[in-house]
């Protein structure tokens, strides 16, 4: 059917530019008679043929001129709502991920908070470790001292104890006698005798 | 540790010595045998081994026997020992003996340990302070000890009175050792 119709319009284009150009033969060859008149009946025929052309023209390409000119400003509303579409997609897009990027942030911080306050609790917990062991360090050093001490006290009674005995022991050697032994023996009979 | 073998064979030459009133004589007996296998090692060794045959230590036994002046019933108490193969306890025997002679004379020994050689005079205070204190008839033995460097140690069976220096000295030792 489309065919159809551009084979008829092809079929009028021709008869078209045929009756132009027979007007034209026509118009160029009648003016042996009255050269004033020849002008006036020129003119007419070139008139006509620029109406018949514009017409032709006009119902050839207006309905296209139109329809691109139609199309065109619907394209550019489309375009136009197109876009505020897409600004406002873009927009939702845009609090979408600016809402996402505050939640993002505000659990960064939380995490920072956190984590910072973990710190705070290990530094803590480290000092309260740290000031144990060193509490502990200081008496077990006290201790260790006192013990070192002691022992070194006992050990020096000791020696003092022991030479003071074998002092004692030199003196008796030396001096105790036959006479003193036997009042020893007897002091020391009467006092079993009289425990017992 | 004495055993009971040797309790029992104490006891019924004990017996026997109670019964002929000669207990101190068969004490003696018994003692001087007995102190002969203490003081030789080899012929405890050899009584006490059992690959010698019995006739071997009977005739040692006797020959040992024969040399003392014992009395009969010794005699015939010893030959018993070696043929129960018995003889190697005879040391024990005498102890428990000893013991029951004691117990039944009422008399006690007494071991005195003294750093100075000590008087006739007062070994007889000693022995007579003693024998207040234990009701008994005192058998003292004396003993020189100088190291007690003074004073006098006296074992009365089980238990020690120790008088001497020595023991002073070492309590004053731990005496100010331990004083804090």
């Amino acid at each position: 059917m489309k065919n159809l119709f551009k084979s008829a319009q092809l079929f009028f284009l021709f008869s078209v530019l045929f009756l132009l150009l027979v007007s034209i033969g026509y118009a160029s060859g009648g003016g042996e008679d009255s050269h004033e008149g020849s002008k006036w009946f020129d003119f007419f025929w070139k008139t006509l043929d620029f109406v018949i052309l514009v017409g032709f023209l006009y119902w050839l390409m207006a309905a296209r001129i139109k329809d691109f000119f139609v199309g065109r400003r619907q394209e550019i509303k489309d375009s136009l709502e197109k876009t505020v579409q897409q600004k406002a997609e873009a927009e939702s897009k845009f609090r979408e991920y600016s809402e996402k990027i505050d939640k993002a942030s505000a659990e960064i911080a939380g995490i920072f908070e956190m984590i910072k306050a973990q710190g705070v609790a290990e530094k803590q917990k480290i000092i309260e470790d740290a000031e144990k062991i060193a509490k502990k360090m200081k008496e077990d050093a006290q201790m260790r001292t006192q013990q070192e001490l002691k022992k070194a006290s006992d050990q020096l009674r000791a020696e003092a104890v022991q030479l003071s005995v074998e002092m004692a022991e030199e003196i008796l050697k030396r001096n105790i006698t036959t006479q003193d032994h036997e009042a020893m023996v007897k002091e020391y009979m009467e006092k079993v005798v009289n425990k017992n | 540790m004495i055993s009971n073998i040797s309790k029992r064979y104490a006891r019924a030459f004990f017996e026997i010595a109670a019964q002929e009133k000669q207990l101190e004589k068969y004490y003696n007996d018994i003692k001087q045998v007995a102190s002969i296998i203490i003081q030789d090692n080899e012929l405890r060794d050899f009584l006490a081994n059992p690959v010698f045959e019995q006739a071997v230590k009977k005739n040692v036994v006797e020959k040992i026997i024969s040399k003392l002046q014992l009395s009969n019933m010794t005699i015939n108490f010893l030959k018993l020992l070696v043929d129960k193969q018995r003889i190697g306890v005879l040391p024990d025997i005498e102890i428990c003996y000893r013991q029951m002679m004691d117990e039944a004379l009422k008399k006690v020994r007494v071991n005195l340990k003294t750093a100075f050689p000590l008087s006739t005079g007062m070994q007889a205070y000693i022995s007579s302070n003693l024998e207040k204190l234990t009701g008994r008839q005192v058998e003292m033995t004396v003993e020189k000890d100088p190291t007690l460097l003074g004073g006098i140690v006296i074992g009365v069976g089980d238990t020690l009175y120790d008088g001497s220096i020595k023991n002073q000295l070492n309590n004053m030792r731990n005496l100010l050792g331990e004083a804090r």
